[in-house]
């Protein structure tokens, strides 16, 4: 049996008393909510319904929660289908709240763990305080049947096939759909008021929180490209300070974690979670690259294995933000971890085309994603980006190849720092409210 | 867990019954009570937040008192404060007179124990009051002028409606529970209607949004009366049997033609032909008025119109039918009741100076001589921040030698005074409380402990009593102190004329009033001077000096108004979800939902202003300015700026900087909605102001 939430939308006015009701019964910290009610065109947009919906963790039927969780910390309970986090099991990572497009779980910062809604799993007769104490009757608990809730008529489409879930919105009724108001609105005007919608919602990454990672995304390229290049011979990088970067990478991607303890768990969601893999990935890279270059092995298929295996890192480090977000399979981001490693492997390779070749397609993904934006918003950055990771070295590279070597790299990987900050501001997880101001815009246009 | 019953003694319309869980004398849970029909459903987040306010770091835990030399706030002790308090009500009724002493309250919190303060300040000697409202009256007097007296139907009764207007009433924010009986009655086909300026969560869900500008109900409803009566759609034989005036009425309207009333509301002439269609030929029909709309200096008159509209088509004492206003039927304890209560006695008894219209409280405080306003004492309220013209509140309140506030946390008023006095929360003392939605008596139980060295408002009149020598059987028969039993003995005395009410049952959940009718007036039985429904009321004209019909004239202050082109926009200050005026603002979990404030404008006006949204404007009359910022919104009418009330100095909005102390027509309301202002842009102009969409994907 699968209990869900149902949540009747002709009823539902945006009170907000379940979000405290649960602040309450869960003795959540300020800031923290484990149930948010969303407004649908919250601006009143004339013949468009609004609509309040109190949301918390849905408990899917596919959670991507649990499916993504490097530390295997989630559980669904069999009885009730109720997804729960092992207070022991997690790490603290934060990915989760990336890839639920609820909003569900939330980081508890003085225990260092994940927490999200347990239906209060520990009050009697499924009776969670959200649903006792709304006001309207609007919030209730029942049985969630697969395949129950395909029409979409009338709620907001917060949906998501690929996780199913267990939610039931109650559509609204053509009575309460929306009133026929006696304000003629002007149409011009409206349109010109939708553009202005674009605000961004609340994002749960920025480049404040998130340097640590920041720096180790650029590290590891650099470290796949830098063995590249030891494989080839072609430029001397000092072993020691390889090894050195690498153990500091493994140091900055602990940093993060509300339980550093426990950060060996991050690997035993290989088979689902890109994050597990990323790290499996990159230990046995960083492993074997490391005891080949102790050793001298100097095995070209061997190096080339590792090289791949290099490669494949960079290619589910991508893929982890992939879940849930902005940056979507069909558009290639400049920061992409696969290109920045290829960029800098053909620095430290020293092959002409090659930085040229990887160069220009970087520097087309880069121009064509400010172009489509609206403006440039801060020229100076992207001067600076455009300059030191394209402008400058290759001027370097054309005057004198050899002597400036080292500068290429440096203004290159700067370039790249840019680049990747860039991607950290841009990125942005979906959200009730990002899915509510999608749809919004849908409607408007269509 | 023990779980007690309660009641939550906020001035709303819910009033809802509590269930209260505690473990090791903390409150951990509130839930609704399942005995009260009106509420059972749940409880708003108000009642959810008084886990925080009970417990509150900021909450005030012991008496304060003003440090001559830095002129901060410092515990004192009880015996200080006591001692302070004592001897300047002595000096200044020595020196002055008891009525050098004004006593101040709000609506703060329900309960029969406020009679005790009211005991206190006539054995006092006597004191300086106030009369009016700043609420209700003016829709409460023209109640009473038209129907007799203030009550409506059960909260469910209006599920058996067939036609529900909701006029300038928001309950889907106010009065949650009521949106539930309206469900009902719409899942059974009936249909909503919603007219006000505002398009608030109630109109989302409603079939029909009439926006009139503000100020010009009156006006709507007579000309929707003319239109019912030329149609025939009138029901003669209710007319005949229960309304007085009709005919005159009939022909007094005349003048309301629709392009007229089009003209004066800026509505549409076939949305007012619709209106007039639906009210004509629907029945039975359910007005909720609310109180926003009769706060203009019209609106006595206004709110007679609208009954007017229930009386010419029968609509009175029927199952699903009727006016909603305010229901009085728990009221049973009040000798007079509201809104006579409001009014200033017509003979002074030499003991209370009731001489301070609330509404102009600033201004007739410093007009108050022999003996001028020596001492205030303010308890349960917040008039530096919720009586209109703040600045001459100020002035009063600085003008005075000793100010002593009774409060939870050191609000906008609480600043002012000399010594700050800890007041105790609802489950720290037990109390009887009244309703006026639904028809329910309430017991709210002493629960815990006053924390710290918080003590019952009752105790604190004790000990001045004792200290100011009240004799022993005074303060017996009329000052209970802290104690329990005490504080029981008294309440059952007051329940003592009315046996089928007991403490025993009280305590078992909420119990319906004696005066109880499920269907109001369903005997028709007015109690106006002529016995029918009083569309000509001699009463009316007599006691307000407004005509004995119901009828409009623009408020005093109005965008019409003469002289006032610089201030075009109309300020509407409505309540909304998150507090109850200036209550529950300050709370953490309410913050986070809501941060700080906004004033909402059109997007045609903040076009016009180059204002965008998010941007801060500057929002000023002649009274005062507000720098707070702007959302644009389709929400509201064009021509108006609406900035809930209830925010504090510090949040930048509060609102009564720009209304002026000015009364209703009748009943001695206040008229805060007679307020216009201008809008400016603060800063430099936005480089980009012009509306065509930016330029980005998907739009």
């Amino acid at each position: 049996m699968q209990k869900c939430f149902v949540l009747d939308l002709n009823k539902c006015t945006g009170c907000e008393s379940c979000n405290i009701a649960c602040k309450n019964e869960n003795n959540l910290p300020a800031n923290i909510n484990w149930r948010q009610v969303t407004v649908f065109n919250e601006n009143r947009i004339p013949d468009i319904p609004v609509v309040s919906y109190s949301i918390a963790c849905n408990h899917c039927i596919d959670a991507p929660c649990m499916v993504n969780c490097p530390a295997l910390a989630y559980q669904k309970d069999n009885e009730t289908g109720v997804v729960n986090i092992d207070k022991d099991k997690c790490m603290g990572c934060n990915y989760c709240q990336w890839v639920c497009p609820y909003d569900a779980p939330t980081y508890n910062e003085s225990l260092g763990i994940m927490q999200k809604c347990t239906m209060c799993s520990h009050r009697k007769d499924y009776n969670p305080a959200c649903v006792a104490v709304c006001p309207t009757g609007a919030l209730k608990i029942g049985d969630y049947t697969r395949g129950e809730t395909d029409e979409m008529e009338g709620r907001p489409d917060i949906w998501r096939e690929n996780i199913e879930p267990a939610l039931i919105l109650k559509p609204l009724k053509q009575h309460s759909y929306t009133p026929r108001a006696s304000i003629r609105q002007d149409e011009k005007l409206l349109n010109g008021f939708i553009g202005r919608l674009e605000r961004k919602p609340n994002s749960s990454v920025s480049l404040k929180t998130e340097w640590p990672l920041l720096m180790f995304t650029i590290c590891v390229p650099l470290l796949v490209a830098a063995f590249t290049g030891f494989t080839a011979n072609a430029y001397a990088f000092s072993k020691y300070l390889y090894m050195i970067l690498g153990i500091a990478c493994m140091g900055i991607s602990t940093i993060h974690l509300g339980q550093r303890q426990r950060f060996m768990r991050a690997v035993l969601n290989w088979r689902n979670s890109w994050l597990s893999k990323e790290i499996v990935l990159f230990s046995l890279f960083y492993g074997c690259s490391s005891l080949y270059l102790l050793f001298n092995l100097e095995q070209s298929i061997l190096s080339i294995i590792i090289c791949i295996i290099g490669f494949a890192t960079l290619f589910s480090m991508d893929r982890v933000y992939h879940v849930n977000s902005n940056v979507s399979k069909s558009k290639i981001h400049s920061a992409f971890t696969v290109i920045t490693g290829l960029y800098i492997a053909a620095v430290f390779l020293y092959h002409f085309y090659f930085i040229l070749i990887i160069g220009a397609i970087k520097l087309f993904f880069y121009l064509s994603r400010k172009i489509v934006k609206d403006s440039i918003e801060d020229f100076l950055w992207t001067a600076a980006r455009i300059l030191s990771g394209f402008i400058l070295p290759v001027i370097l590279l054309i005057n004198s190849p050899e002597k400036f070597k080292s500068m290429i790299i440096i203004l290159i990987i700067i370039g790249e720092v840019l680049d990747r900050a860039e991607f950290y501001r841009d990125l942005e997880f979906m959200r009730p409210q990002t899915m509510a101001l999608n749809e919004l815009k849908k409607m408007l246009s269509g | 867990m023990t779980v007690f019953t309660s009641a939550c003694p906020r001035n709303c319309y819910s009033t809802c019954s509590l269930l209260v869980h505690v473990e090791n004398g903390k409150i951990m849970r509130i839930d609704p009570h399942p005995d009260n029909k009106a509420t059972r459903e749940g409880i708003c987040l108000k009642g959810q937040s008084y886990i925080e306010r009970v417990y509150s770091k900021e909450r005030i835990y012991y008496p304060l008192g003003r440090n001559d030399h830095t002129k901060e706030f410092e515990r004192i002790s009880w015996d200080e404060a006591i001692d302070t308090i004592s001897g300047k009500l002595k000096n200044f009724r020595e020196e002055f007179g008891p009525q050098s002493v004004m006593f101040i309250t709000g609506s703060g919190t329900k309960g029969l124990l406020n009679h005790v303060s009211t005991a206190f300040w006539r054995l006092f000697g006597g004191y300086t009051g106030t009369y009016g409202d700043l609420c209700w009256p003016s829709g409460l007097e023209a109640t009473r002028l038209t129907l007799g007296d203030n009550r409506h139907s059960a909260p469910w009764d209006i599920a058996d409606s067939k036609l529900i207007i909701c006029w300038g009433k928001n309950p889907a924010e106010t009065n949650i529970h009521q949106t539930n009986f309206i469900n009902i009655a719409k899942e059974k086909g009936a249909r909503l209607i919603v007219i006000d300026p505002r398009r608030t969560p109630t109109a989302d869900r409603a079939d029909l949004l009439v926006q009139p500008r503000p100020g010009t109900d009156g006006a709507l409803a007579l000309g929707i009366a003319n239109l019912i009566i030329k149609s025939g759609n009138i029901n003669r034989r209710f007319i005949d049997k229960y309304v007085l005036g009709y005919k005159k009425f009939a022909k007094a309207v005349d003048e309301y033609t629709v392009e007229t009333v089009s003209k004066m509301t800026d509505i549409p002439v076939e949305y007012i032909e619709e209106l007039a269609e639906y009210i004509g030929t629907m029945t039975p029909t359910t007005i909720c008025s609310g109180f926003g709309m009769q706060r203009f200096s019209n609106s006595g008159q206004t709110m007679r119109a609208l009954i007017a509209l229930l009386a010419i088509t029968g609509n009175i004492g029927k199952k699903g039918a009727g006016w909603v206003y305010a229901n009085l039927s728990t009221h049973i304890f009040d000798r007079v009741k509201d809104p006579i209560h409001f009014f200033p006695p017509e003979k002074e008894d030499g003991i209370a100076r009731i001489s301070v219209s609330l509404a102009r409280l600033g201004r007739d405080m410093l007009k108050q001589k022999d003996p001028p306003i020596k001492m205030i004492w303010v308890e349960r309220g917040n008039p530096v921040l919720q009586v209109p013209q703040t600045p001459m509140v100020l002035e009063a309140f600085g003008g005075v030698d000793f100010r002593v506030v009774v409060d939870h946390f050191i609000t906008d008023t609480a600043k002012q005074a000399d010594i700050i006095l800890p007041a105790r929360s609802l489950f720290e003392q037990t109390d009887i409380l009244n309703a006026y939605w639904h028809d329910y008596i309430q017991l709210q139980q002493k629960i815990i402990e006053p924390p710290k060295e918080v003590k019952p408002l009752t105790e604190v009149y004790r000990l001045l009593a004792q200290k100011l020598g009240f004799s022993k059987k005074d303060i017996k028969e009329q000052l209970p102190g802290q104690d329990e039993s005490e504080v029981l003995d008294y309440l059952e005395r007051r329940l003592a004329p009315f046996p089928e009410i007991s403490l025993e049952k009280l305590k078992q959940g909420p119990v319906l009033s004696p005066c109880f009718q499920e269907i109001a007036w369903e005997d028709f039985r007015f109690k106006t001077p002529s016995g029918k429904i009083e569309l000509f009321s001699r009463e009316a004209n007599q006691r307000w000096g407004v005509d004995f019909l119901p009828g409009f004239s623009e408020p005093i202050e109005s965008v019409k108004t003469k002289g006032r082109k610089e201030y075009p926009f109309c300020l509407l200050t409505p309540n909304e979800k998150n507090s109850i005026h200036s209550q529950f603002r300050n709370l953490k979990v309410i913050r986070e939902l809501q941060p700080e404030p906004m004033a909402t404008l059109h997007p045609l006006d903040a076009k016009q202003k180059m204002i965008n949204e998010g941007e801060k404007a500057r929002i000023y009359n002649e009274r005062g300015e507000l720098e707070i910022r702007i959302k644009v919104d389709y929400s509201i009418k064009q021509g108006c700026v609406v900035i809930p009330n209830g925010w504090w100095f510090n949040d930048g909005a509060a609102v009564n900087l720009l209304t002026k102390g000015r009364e209703t027509d009748m009943g001695y309301g206040t008229a805060f909605h007679d307020t216009t202002v201008q809008v400016e842009r603060i800063g430099k102009r936005a480089k980009n102001i012009n509306n065509s969409p930016r330029r980005s994907e998907g739009v």
